[in-house]
């Protein structure tokens, strides 16, 4: 699992790159803890080349929904592949985060806030 | 038709359960959008499995057993570690909402095993515990 964090502006973008299972989710966990530390409350989360997740990693995102909510920001995630769309689906996530077809939109919601 | 894999209970294991059970399933002839639902949720039970009840000791294995019989996969995941059938009774029992407001996961894993397969049994046979995975096909 590889992931590649990239600050601009007020905002990260986080992508993903492999499989996210329980082994990646700690890596991420730390990125976005840092994130958060440092000041940046909106996330958009490129999901083209996140071939697989489990509950681990999709965990590590609802436990910061309410803290980013709590400072006016929020995750997007953009691009998700079929079988990770359906992850999402079957938990009902995408009732409680944005997400988008590409990085426009994505960039676009995170300033909807 | 059955097949084997055991492996350490260490968590970047995981990756290699899901490669035996992708080509166990494809030599199985599971139809592709089964197959994914089979491999997340047995990745779900594995990973309960090595991080919960064994807490990552490598010394103790993860044991896994895949068969088919007409049309029906019955994949059993056996271990020595503890289960907590109170914890197991509580995540089950928290909303996705609370998780959020708890800045919280747990219980995940368990949601996304009984919503993928058709039966799903936890018990102890000669003093290791069984996950009992069942799917039609």
């Amino acid at each position: 699992m590889e992931i590649i964090s990239k600050l601009s502006e007020d905002a990260l973008k986080i992508s993903l790159i492999g499989e996210l299972d329980a082994n990646g989710a700690i890596n991420l966990d730390r990125i976005i803890s840092k994130a958060i530390a440092d000041g940046y409350y909106k996330i958009a989360v490129d999901c083209r080349q996140l071939e697989y997740i489990s509950s681990a990693g999709l965990g590590v995102f609802i436990s910061y929904i309410s803290e980013l909510k709590s400072h006016n920001g929020k995750f997007v995630f953009y691009h998700l592949r079929e079988n990770v769309e359906s992850v999402f689906n079957i938990l009902g996530l995408q009732k409680v985060v944005a997400i988008t077809p590409d990085f426009i939109q994505a960039k676009n919601q995170l300033h909807e806030v | 038709m059955k097949s084997e894999f055991t492996t350490p209970c260490k968590p970047s294991r995981l990756a290699d359960i899901r490669r035996f059970l992708y080509a166990t399933l494809a030599r199985f002839k599971v139809a592709e959008g089964v197959k994914h639902e089979i491999v997340l949720a047995v990745d779900e039970a594995c990973a309960n499995a090595i991080i919960h009840g064994n807490q990552c000791d490598v010394s103790k294995v993860l044991h896994l057993e895949v068969s088919k019989k007409e049309r029906q996969l019955t994949i059993e995941i056996s271990d020595v570690g503890e289960i907590d059938n109170d914890e197991l009774d509580d995540a089950m029992e928290k909303s996705l909402d609370d998780l959020i407001l708890e800045r919280k996961a747990g219980g995940l894993g368990l949601k996304l095993i009984y919503s993928l397969m058709d039966e799903v049994n936890y018990f102890a046979r000669d003093n290791r515990n069984i996950c009992s995975l069942r799917k039609k096909l």
